[in-house]
């Protein structure tokens, strides 16, 4: 080859690449081994209050033997994430996680924890009924959950002076609430509502997120409805009590034009602009770690937290879901992982947790939630009887995404108007009905090609 | 013909619309910036503080602290880098292929090439991924930059393709009467002429790959391997998400696209290229 | 391609031509075989199974497009929107992007930080972008609201109301006008001879003219080639559906690609997603042939 601009630019352009690629082989990776301690890699998601979570933190002060490196996946792709990790073959030793642990269990993801549980007596009883049902499936137990998400009934008792009622009294039945609503609205001069009473939506608008409670579902449950029969195989959303509680809602915001409240819900925001926090609904249903947001966003909010109200005659109801640690088909060290879980799980660690996240981690053992030191706060107490008549928002369990979606699409129709109530929650039935067949169709197929639980 | 003052009204038009776009292009920047500043009270007061009454620097510091910023930039930067090499290269010699070459059934696999950007990306995923974990290359930065030298995607293909069509057949039958080579019209003509095609192709590549989130957090499992991209997902959780710190670290991540845009603007330089040519 | 009437045999310089196509292009063929069939047979064949990731694929042949076209009322609405946000938003994208193009290719004095000015809107993505257009466009304290009241307008509920989440989607596309789009157009419009500029002045045309009858025709195959491409992204639209409405309000932003994800990392129909993928394919394919067939006619290539 001749020695021309053109030639030598080609050679250097393949050194580059040669040393391109060097550099990619042998860039340096694989993680720091401590002290001769066994490593197990643990991952849960962004956005907790401490960058690593307090557990690893306490876990790994705790004792000598085992070391756990956390790692925080975003928020937002925490599936794909623990999915493609799944499929790596090189999943991680621990992972936590606020989806439906049914989602990976049923799917052969996970490990059964039930010889773990057995071996060293694990207290099962020790967790909330609602919650331990949640990590079972098929008999098996596959996660244990180690912080709860539990709803209760806020109230302002600002806004209640300002409309005559009593700051103490929050409304018992959902009759009352109605009452204290009309008392609550308040309008400007163009006849836009500037606040309201009870917002029976979770977050703005009329779109809310699966994890967030419906009332509709809350109302339905204290009437004693189910969606599910118990053999699994058919969704029963349209019954009596479901089409009673849609009609309360329907008939809640029957006064006000849809379209006013769409625009006023459309102000609603983040931060301190959350609308209980920027004192534009006086009562609404919000979760247990809320005080903390409102701590941080609105201190000035004067509040009170007090049991869902009820139907008459009917036992209170509410929604839940757990952040769990479960630990990942293909998990180097289980034993290890199992022992960071039950760390994890045990009281003094939840009530270490509860306190030094500001209240940010609401334990799953009762043991701790019995605690003086928990109760202290007295919001604490109502959230624990709530968990105790909780049930759990996964409701479908093999067609859990499509329920909600379809769910909230039939109240929307409802709402707007476009719809009747059967109509919307019938369709909205058929197809949850269809994606149920074809899920449980296919996994009879699967359980006929691999055998999980010989192993 | 009068044409009173021309110059100047045109210049002075010019300017007008010039700063009407940009104050309605600048003006959401100009919010993420103020936001950048803000504490956590005061990010979504109402009305809105375009100039926050706290400037809060320890936004920016946080940054640093969060996340392993300047690991991430390091990563950022050799696969970004190691991408546009791969692209230039490769689509530009595919896309001469197309737009210079006669060959049997060329027009064809053309057709072909652009139908691969049909197919959502969301379902090749899975597959892959299991592909590329047959090879072994996951946790490493071969996903993201291998692919690039072999045709660098269809879509800077078809860009330089259009491009390279419109370069006068003239020159090529010239070149290749004196005796020229393809390689050589390809390196020696084509290219120089397609620089403003090239520097969009580079710049557009820079920035898909700066911002890609979706490759590093599927084949990255180590914590020091991640890009910016990925680090600023680390901000967003499920309550909380703390948005003065995002958007600090957002106009960290932007600040490099930036400063390159505004340096490789030479090549877009009125005149650059043809005008001698056909008057 | 030549005609083979009179010529019994390629010359060496056409055959030689040939060859060197075939070595030119082999960095793609190349890379197809080996990164990219693969995956495309696999989507392809889970199209025809049940599956669900992480378990075994259950063969059923062609269900999935059968109960796609024929019982998924969701099919039908996630192309509606598609369509709808795609006539919208693509005329208006290429037209702001070329005056916008246009605008910039004049060599006044700080034309490079206007420029950059322009650029900048088309770097921010994701999370960041969504948080900013909630913002302005919140009903009641977003900026463009509060615009509209000053001239004492109510401005709709954009994200929120099911007529106006599309356009509010259209319009935070239109926003990075001035982004790589645009750098195109201008890399374009660098290559119109200033002479044929000259011709119309010396006609006496003024702007529009030189618009109407030397830019447009001249940068035509870049015009087309954009159309082309944007029709194609827009066709695929996901990420602002499923970060700022999730699909809503009533399902009026659930696009093709939003209803695909969902199908594909929520519900793991992954059999049921590949199909929807598939189908989305040869309706896109469609769409752009169709667009070729037109614009065989209406371009202009310089080089033929």
């Amino acid at each position: 080859m001749r020695a021309t601009t053109g030639n030598i630019m080609k050679i250097l352009f393949t050194a580059l690449l040669i040393v391109g690629i060097m550099v990619i082989l042998f860039y340096p990776h694989g993680r720091a081994h401590q002290n001769g301690r066994r490593t197990i890699s643990f991952w849960s998601c962004t956005g907790q209050k401490e960058e690593i979570p307090f557990i690893v933190t306490a876990f790994n002060a705790a004792q000598d033997s085992i070391r756990v490196l956390s790692n925080a996946i975003p928020w937002q792709e925490q599936e794909k994430k623990v999915l493609t990790a799944i499929l790596s073959d090189n999943p991680p030793d621990a992972v936590s996680q606020f989806i439906p642990i049914v989602k990976w269990a049923s799917r052969m993801a996970l490990m059964p924890l039930d010889k773990f549980i057995e071996r060293d007596r694990f207290d099962t009883t020790a967790i909330f009924p609602a919650l331990w049902e949640e990590m079972r499936w098929q008999g098996h137990i596959f996660g244990i959950p180690i912080s709860s998400a539990s709803y209760a009934f806020y109230y302002n008792k600002k806004l209640f002076r300002q409309a005559g009622l009593d700051p103490v009294c929050p409304p018992k039945t959902w009759a009352e609430v109605v009452e204290y609503n009309q008392k609550l609205m308040r309008y400007d001069k163009s006849g836009n509502i500037i606040q309201m009473g009870f917002f029976p939506f979770y977050r703005s608008s009329l779109v809310a997120s699966q994890n967030s409670p419906a009332t509709a579902t809350i109302i339905a449950w204290e009437l004693g409805a189910s969606f599910l029969s118990a053999d699994g195989k058919t969704v029963t959303l349209v019954n009596p009590a479901m089409l009673r509680a849609t009609q309360w809602i329907l008939d809640f915001l029957k006064p006000y034009p849809i379209g006013k409240i769409e625009a006023f819900a459309a102000g609603f925001g983040y931060g301190d602009q959350q609308a209980f926090a920027a004192e534009k609904v006086a009562m609404m249903i919000l979760p247990n770690i809320f005080p903390d947001y409102l701590r941080i966003h609105a201190p000035n909010v004067e509040y009170g937290v007090a049991l869902t109200p009820t139907m008459p005659g009917c036992p209170i109801a509410s929604s839940t879901g757990s952040w769990w640690i479960a630990i990942p088909r293909g998990s180097k060290d289980p034993e290890a992982a199992w022992e960071f879980i039950k760390f994890a799980a045990s009281k003094e660690t939840q009530l270490n947790a509860y306190t030094a996240m500001d209240q940010n981690l609401f334990p799953t053992n009762r043991l701790a939630t019995a605690d003086p030191v928990f109760l202290r706060d007295g919001k604490m107490q109502i959230f624990v009887t709530q968990l105790e008549h909780a049930h759990s928002s996964t409701i479908i369990p093999m067609a859990h995404d499509v329920f909600w979606r379809e769910f909230y699409t039939a109240q929307e129709q409802v709402v707007y108007g476009n719809q009747s109530i059967e109509k919307a929650l019938g369709t909205a039935q058929s197809i949850i009905q269809h994606e149920l067949n074809k899920a449980l169709t296919y996994d009879e197929y699967v359980r006929s090609k691999m055998n999980f639980f010989d192993e | 013909m009068k044409r009173p003052n021309f110059k100047t009204s045109r210049t002075f038009v010019t300017y007008l619309l010039l700063i009407c776009a940009a104050v309605v292009l600048i003006l959401p920047f100009i919010w993420i910036i103020s936001t950048s500043l803000k504490g956590s009270e005061s990010i979504f007061a109402i009305p809105p503080q375009w100039i926050p009454k706290d400037l809060h620097w320890d936004n920016y510091a946080k940054v640093f602290t969060k996340m392993p910023f300047f690991v991430y930039l390091k990563n950022s930067v050799f696969i970004s880098v190691m991408t546009i090499l791969g692209t230039l290269i490769s689509s530009s010699l595919v896309a001469y292929a197309f737009a210079c070459l006669k060959w049997p059934g060329r027009d064809w696999l053309f057709i072909f090439v652009l139908g691969t950007m049909m197919l959502p990306a969301q379902v090749t995923m899975i597959p892959v991924f299991v592909l590329y974990k047959q090879f072994g290359w996951l946790n490493t930065f071969k996903p993201l930059i291998v692919p690039a030298f072999f045709g660098g995607g269809a879509f800077n293909i078809f860009l330089l393709r259009q491009f390279f069509l419109t370069i006068p057949k003239e020159l090529f039958e010239a070149a290749r009467l004196d005796g020229c080579s393809e390689f050589r019209i390809y390196w020696k003509i084509v290219l120089p002429l397609a620089k403003p095609a090239l520097a969009t192709v580079a710049i557009l590549t820079f920035m898909m790959t700066w911002n890609d989130f979706l490759g590093p957090l599927i084949y990255l499992s180590d914590k020091l391997k991640g890009t910016l991209a990925l680090g600023l997902a680390m901000f967003v959780g499920q309550y909380q998400t703390e948005w003065g710190v995002l958007m600090a670290a957002s106009v960290l991540v932007m600040l490099p696209v930036i400063v390159l845009f505004f340096l490789f603007q030479k090549y877009f330089i009125r005149g650059f290229m043809m005008s001698g040519i056909k008057g | 391609m030549n005609n083979q009437i009179t010529k019994p045999q390629k010359s060496p310089l056409k055959k030689k031509q040939a060859l060197l196509g075939y070595l030119f292009v082999a960095p793609w063929i190349i890379g197809f075989l080996v990164f990219g069939l693969y995956p495309i047979v696999m989507s392809f064949y889970y199209s025809l199974c049940q599956y669900d990731v992480l378990r075994v694929p259950q063969f059923i042949g062609l269900g999935n497009y059968k109960e796609l076209i024929g019982h998924d009322p969701y099919f039908w609405k996630s192309i509606w929107n598609t369509l709808l946000y795609t006539v919208v938003r693509v005329p208006l994208v290429i037209l702001g992007s070329l005056l916008l193009a246009v605008l910039v290719n004049n060599a006044v004095k700080g034309i490079r930080f206007f420029r950059t000015v322009f650029f900048i809107p088309s770097i921010i993505t994701g999370v960041v972008l969504s948080a900013l257009w909630l913002w302005l466009l919140n009903p009641q304290y977003g900026l463009f609201n509060s615009i509209l009241a000053v001239f004492g307008i109510p401005g709709p509920l954009w994200l929120q109301s099911p007529h106006w989440s599309k356009f509010s989607m259209v319009l935070m596309s239109l926003w990075s006008i001035g982004g790589g789009r645009m750098l195109v157009f201008l890399a374009a419009l660098q290559g119109i001879p200033t002479a044929l500029y000259e011709v119309v002045d010396i006609d006496g045309g003024g702007w529009w003219a030189k618009f109407r009858h030397i830019t447009v025709p001249m940068i035509s195959s870049v015009i087309f080639l954009w159309t082309v491409l944007e029709v194609i992204f827009s066709f695929q639209v996901f990420t602002e559906a499923y970060v700022m409405t999730k699909g809503g309000p009533l399902n009026s932003t659930l696009f093709y690609n939003l209803y695909l994800y969902y199908k594909a990392f929520d519900d793991f129909s992954m059999g049921y997603a590949s199909a929807l993928a598939w189908l989305l394919l040869l309706i896109i394919l469609v769409v752009t042939l169709m667009q070729f067939v037109v614009g065989k006619k209406v371009v202009y290539y310089e080089g033929k």
